[in-house]
């Protein structure tokens, strides 16, 4: 196997606050391989954003990686300095596009300027060579080269997250995250918007780790998936299997409460109840609380994430039930267009 | 749209409503003399809401959804057309009738940052509303609506502020606020967008049960029909400021007739990575209100257009119940009665 391009190793991390630290992820191992798509997806507070900003040096400033390693083509970096980061990391290696991004542009500088400042800090480009690039990515993110000049304000929301795109992709990074790009959207803006980052995943070596809440875009965009919960990561493997044998409670609980299209009279499920404010060490596994199937084991120890089948590559899933979830899973109500019992519908 | 029984007056009704917002033109402007376009963000809009009855409003960002609503609710006066109240025009209303209508009627707005008091506390957000309305006071009225929205227990909020609420339990805040006067309308903007899935999921459900327990009626706003198509019974698609279809939530999910109805069907993501679902042949976004040119104001972006979508569709009724305004859906010596299609605010410019 290759050298995965990113990796977490069972990093925990915790926010100092009044009432003491909280964990806002616990234990959470996955990885990126290079050149692929993979989506973080989880409730609102579960983490995501936590996860990712630790990866560019970006958490707040009471927050803090207190245990693992985050390994960026297999060097350790969750130590790296502010310099470090700079010199080595930001932009040229991982770019990042933050939630809320549309307010990430600065409203003063025209959008060129931008991407010229980046390039003088961030890399050897002339002035000329560098707005010549940022043409060109203004060509593939569909956003006209002539517009280069413009203000901020002069784009609409869904022009805005291109342009931030372009950006992103201005030093041909080797990572892009991008948290929640286009939860702001419309459905339109948003597809125009992937429209534009198939056509970077076919045209560059780029890898993407897209975080987001809506497992609808992930499945549709990205090879990879891991789901988290309550800072834990409870699944993670390959679109297809977690479509097909989703093996976690909670993803099984997760991929039946999504609304789809084509079945209009499906009766959406309801998660009921809320992740867990984790304070302190966390010892319990953090969907306990809402797990339909929850045992006396599962308050007493997180459990590890496993393997889930000998075919299945990669795919984990940490539950201690993993091996009756599929079993247990026939219990719910049969939905339209889902498979029962977790064999694949080919 | 069903026809209304002679003896029962919808609850809400809008005729050829208009929302125009005229640009005060730069200096060089005066100096010239030239005079701008208006905006027409709301234009011809149609339609009667019965008691108990779920209508979506649907379209993409600027279509003109929330001015819509704004002008339905009397925040902004309307340029052209007409708001009935069961039956009253506001035009007509007197200060009670006023003061009737905005106990009623409802709005949910939009952004959930902006819509509370940074100041107030949950509690104090909640108050409010009933020392407007003149509705007594009690802590069980206010714990209700916070169980109502699943803000439990709702000691835990009571004192938080606005920035002490996540985005979710702000919306939820909002919706509280909307429910606790007893309104017999809600008009909802976009209420569960800043929800993930399953809280949406509780919340569309929420909506719909009040619906019915209340006898509310609802127009509910939403860029995404998948969200919408649980509660809705009618759909209205919106595109710059103009309804360009209207039918049975069903209908429109299963044949839509207009080209941007389908459109707005094909962006809608779908939870399965073996679907492959072609991204949106829609490119760019629509023009500028302020430039809008004559004819389909979804021309320069339809896939189907023809020469003779530069003059303005009529609306027609292309299934039953289902009122679509395109070419593609009568011939041009077409001369079908349209008198349904005048109740739709379907005539031509
Ligand atoms: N600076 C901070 N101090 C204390 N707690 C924090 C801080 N930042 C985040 N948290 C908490 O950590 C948890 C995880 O937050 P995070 O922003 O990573 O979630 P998220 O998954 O990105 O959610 P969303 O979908 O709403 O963006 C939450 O409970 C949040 O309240
Ligand atoms: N007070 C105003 N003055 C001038 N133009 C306005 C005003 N309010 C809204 N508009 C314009 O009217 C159009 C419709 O805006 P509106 O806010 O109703 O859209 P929307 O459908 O609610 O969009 P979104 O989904 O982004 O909320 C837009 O072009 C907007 O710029
Ligand atoms: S470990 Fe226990 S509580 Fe957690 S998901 Fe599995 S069965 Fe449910
Ligand atoms: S009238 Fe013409 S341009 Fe407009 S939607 Fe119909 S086919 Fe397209
Ligand atoms: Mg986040
Ligand atoms: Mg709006």
């Amino acid at each position: 196997m290759t050298e995965p391009l990113l990796e977490f190793r069972d990093v925990t991390i915790q926010y100092q606050t009044n009432r003491g630290p909280v964990t806002a992820v616990s234990g959470a191992s996955f990885s990126i391989e290079p050149g692929e798509f993979s989506g973080l997806v989880g409730e609102s507070g579960s983490g995501k954003s936590t996860l990712v900003k630790s990866v560019i040096g970006g958490l707040d400033s009471n927050g803090e990686v207190t245990a693992g390693k985050i390994l960026y083509k297999g060097e350790e970096i969750q130590d790296y300095t502010e310099e470090e980061l700079n010199e080595k990391i930001r932009w040229k290696e991982i770019s990042y596009i933050p939630q809320s991004s549309m307010n990430s542009l600065d409203p003063l500088q025209r959008v060129s300027e931008q991407a010229v400042e980046i390039a003088s800090v961030h890399s050897d480009l002339s002035k000329s060579e560098a707005l010549e690039r940022f043409k060109e990515l203004f060509e593939i993110v569909g956003l006209s080269p002539d517009r280069i000049d413009d203000y901020p304000h002069q784009f609409s929301g869904g022009m805005q997250q291109r342009a931030i795109t372009a950006l992103a992709l201005f030093l041909d990074p080797a990572l892009i995250i991008a948290d929640e790009p286009t939860t702001a959207l419309d459905v339109i803006m948003q597809d125009q918007i992937f429209k534009y980052l198939d056509r970077v995943k076919a045209n560059t070596d780029t890898s993407m780790l897209l975080i987001t809440h809506d497992i609808s875009v992930v499945f549709e965009s990205c090879e990879q998936i891991a789901v988290l919960h309550g800072g834990q990561v409870c699944e993670s493997g390959s679109v297809e299997d977690i479509y097909r044998n989703p093996t976690h409670p909670y993803s099984i609980l997760l991929q039946r409460a999504f609304p789809d299209i084509r079945y209009p009279d499906r009766k959406l499920e309801i998660i009921e109840g809320h992740p867990p404010e984790q304070l302190g060490e966390v010892t319990e596994c953090s969907f306990v609380e809402r797990c339909p199937w929850a045992v006396d084991a599962c308050y007493e120890n997180a459990p590890p994430l496993e393997n889930v089948s000998e075919s299945e590559q990669n795919h984990q899933s940490a539950c201690f039930r993993n091996d009756e979830t599929h079993a247990l899973k026939g219990e719910l109500t049969e939905l339209a267009g889902l498979t029962d019992g977790g064999e694949p519908n080919e | 749209m069903e026809v209304n029984p002679m003896n029962e007056t919808p609850v809400l009704e809008i005729r050829n409503l208009e929302k125009y917002f005229t640009r005060k033109g730069g200096f060089l402007d005066s100096l010239f003399g030239s005079s701008k376009e208006p905006i027409r963000a709301v234009d011809d809009v149609s339609l009667a809401l019965d008691q108990n009855e779920v209508q979506g409003i649907i379209g993409e960002s600027g279509c003109g959804k929330s001015t819509l609503l704004k002008t339905v609710i009397g925040l902004t006066d309307p340029t052209g057309g007409d708001i009935f109240y069961k039956g009253k025009p506001l035009s007509e209303f007197s200060k009670r009738d006023w003061k009737e209508f905005r106990k009623n009627v409802q709005i949910i707005f939009q952004n959930p940052f902006e819509s509370l008091d940074p100041k107030f506390t949950v509690r104090e957000s909640l108050i409010e509303p009933l020392k407007i309305h003149d509705i007594e006071y009690s802590e069980e009225r206010i714990h209700d609506a916070l169980d109502r929205v699943q803000l439990n227990p709702p000691q835990k909020y009571l004192d938080r502020l606005p920035k002490q609420l996540s985005g979710g339990e702000k919306q939820r805040v909002s919706i509280a606020r909307a429910i606790i006067v007893e309104p017999d309308v809600i008009l909802a903007d976009e209420p569960v967008s800043m929800l993930d899935v399953s809280t949406q999921a509780a919340i569309l459900r929420l909506l719909s049960d009040l619906t019915e327990e209340l006898g509310l009626s609802m127009l509910y706003i939403s860029h995404d029909l998948s969200t919408v198509s649980d509660i809705c019974d009618l759909i209205h698609v919106m595109y710059l400021g103009r309804v360009v279809e209207t039918a049975p939530t069903n209908q429109i999910l299963g044949q839509p007739r207009h080209p941007y109805s389908q459109a707005l069907i094909d962006a809608i993501p779908i939870p399965d990575p073996f679907s492959d679902r072609p991204r949106t042949a829609l490119d760019g976004s629509p023009p500028s209100p302020e430039e809008l040119e004559a004819g389909c104001r979804f021309k320069d972006r339809c896939p189907e257009r023809m020469p003779r979508c530069d003059t303005a569709p009529k609306k027609v009724e292309t299934d039953p119940d289902q009122f679509t305004a395109c070419h593609l859906h009568y011939e041009e010596s077409d001369s079908r009665p349209n008198t349904e299609a005048a109740l739709q605010g379907g005539n031509t410019q």
